[in-house]
């Protein structure tokens, strides 16, 4: 019966979300100012979901914060790369998804400290769609969790068969993660509430120094507040080992000066050290465009990649000196996570500590030292958005 | 990948075993074909066994036809499970001569549509260390 599972097909096209309101201005006021509160002391919950892709890929939509008493739907619709998160009401569209409730119960702050360093929180979810029918009796659960920052909780997960030719993912994650904001941007309070379904495809696009474009894809849907989106590609071999490329980003409409809509957008390339999962960030300063029309593809270009033989987050490095050479075809190996179990996470959850760290910026100074040579020289990374909007 | 197979052997078994270890294993086609293959020999032996302590009622022969469309739907899904992961796998990389690095291997090929405005970021932060995502 699992073989069945897993050979089953993904469902295809279903009808568009019947509604999205429009949230009332006070609310997102509120949301806004809770999750400057949040990034202050590192705490802010992470609601997210990723999917992963062959070859240790991986696409994924997250919201923050995402603690409150309105439940969130995650789910997928028509494929598993198309992914939505949102508030009621309940979508009509959904294909595989979740319903998920949390609720922030406390902060917890160490005898002698000056700002928390926990949060407990309350979560109940349960599985509502799978194979594009709502199930009765999903599996779910509910769980009372005291976390730290960096801790990250699995909650679920849906495995599919491959559709190489819409989306590669096999699996889809439900997760929540504390402190993961790897972008600080502060979040333009200007809402431009939608009053449609507005999609937004999203392309990262790798380009190479000899112009060839690799490029991963999925499709968000915009809501009325922020919404947070994911991409690692496939390995790369450099002289100093395998690493990644990672394009992280949230996304919101705002209203303009001149009353028209915008689209706020804050990203963060990244270059992650696949042996270690470590690596190092980057985070342009944030900007906002015109609200692309119809057919419109808007490219943010983040500039230019940056990874140097030892760097990325301590405990990689030491095989620099190949700068250079050429290497190719060899297995492909996931980033591997350590798990610690803190958490106290009850039903099958696992808590795995660690993962959102942070560091000191990269730079050359002192006593005329050199960074060694950048092994992504050339290397470009960029950002296509582009909008579908269907009046409710 | 014994690490993987442990994992996906332990999942078929019933056994507890972290979901992300699952999922990473699955991503692989030699995961998914360990996951048929085990799934078929286990039913096999499921078959050719007598279960040991229980009782068999006395319907056993009208068990045979559910037996055998089990059995067809397992080979079913194996070749199934066979030919879908050929079709997910990644094409095998390809040499780029003087390139100084290259992907281990390229996903099945996504094209991006051309841009019709273009902004450039402005880069007003250096790069910082990170744990990953």
């Amino acid at each position: 019966m699992w073989t069945l599972f897993l050979l089953s097909g993904l469902l295809t096209a279903s009808p568009q979300q019947s509604s999205s309101p429009a949230a009332l201005v006070p609310q997102l006021q509120e949301m806004q100012a809770r999750a400057v509160m949040s990034r202050a002391d590192g705490l802010e919950i992470t609601l997210a979901s990723t999917v992963q892709l062959p070859n240790g890929r991986r696409v994924g939509v997250s919201v923050r914060p995402a603690a409150g008493p309105e439940p969130w739907f995650v789910y997928s619709r028509g494929n598993l790369c198309q992914s939505v998160i949102t508030h009621s009401p309940a979508p009509a569209d959904a294909a595989e998804g979740w319903k998920v409730t949390i609720v922030e119960r406390a902060r917890v702050t160490s005898q002698g400290a000056t700002a928390p360093s926990q949060v407990t929180i309350g979560v109940t979810w349960s599985r509502m769609w799978e194979r594009g029918r709502q199930i009765l009796n999903g599996s779910g659960g509910t769980s009372e969790l005291t976390l730290k920052r960096g801790d990250q909780i699995p909650l679920d997960m849906i495995t599919r068969a491959s559709d190489p030719a819409a989306c590669p993912g096999t699996t889809k994650n439900l997760e929540l993660q504390v402190g993961a904001n790897v972008n600080t941007a502060a979040v333009p309070t200007g809402e431009s509430p939608l009053d449609g379904v507005v999609d937004a495809e999203l392309w990262m696009v790798h380009t190479a120094p000899n112009g060839v474009e690799t490029v991963e894809h999925q499709v968000v849907r915009l809501m009325n507040g922020v919404i947070g989106f994911s991409f690692r590609g496939g390995p790369l071999d450099t002289a100093d080992g395998q690493v990644a490329i990672e394009l992280s980003g949230q996304l919101k409409a705002v209203r303009l000066e001149d009353g028209s809509r915008g689209l706020w957008a804050a990203l963060t390339k990244g270059v992650m050290r696949l042996s270690t999962g470590a690596g190092t960030i980057a985070s342009p300063a944030p900007t906002t465009v015109g609200w692309p029309t119809t057919g419109d593809v808007v490219q943010m270009d983040l500039g230019p990649l940056q990874f140097y033989a030892g760097r990325g987050g301590g405990g990689g490095g030491g095989r620099g000196g190949a700068v250079g050479s050429t290497r190719s075809g060899s297995t492909a190996t996931p980033p591997t996570t350590s798990q610690s179990g803190s958490g106290g996470a009850t039903g099958g959850i696992v808590a795995r500590s660690g993962g959102a760290g942070g560091g000191g910026a990269l730079s050359a100074g002192g006593r005329g030292t050199t960074l060694p040579p950048n092994l992504l020289e050339g290397h470009k990374l960029s950002l296509r958005v582009r909008l579908s909007e269907t009046p409710r | 990948m014994d690490t993987q197979f442990e994992a996906l052997a332990a999942w078929v078994d019933g056994e507890p075993v972290a979901r992300t270890e699952v999922a990473l294993a699955l991503e692989t086609r030699e995961g998914r074909e360990y996951v048929l293959d085990l799934m078929a020999i286990r039913h096999m032996v499921n078959v050719s066994t007598p279960s040991l302590p229980v009782a068999q009622p006395q319907r056993s022969v009208r068990r045979w036809p559910s037996m055998t469309a089990a059995a067809a739907a397992v080979v079913l899904c194996a070749a199934g499970g066979f030919f879908a992961g050929r079709l997910a796998s990644p094409v095998a990389s390809v040499d780029s001569g003087d390139a100084t690095l290259t992907p281990v291997s390229t996903p099945v090929s996504i094209s991006a549509p051309a841009p019709t405005r273009v902004i450039q970021l402005e880069e007003n932060t250096s790069w910082r260390e990170s744990g990953g995502s």
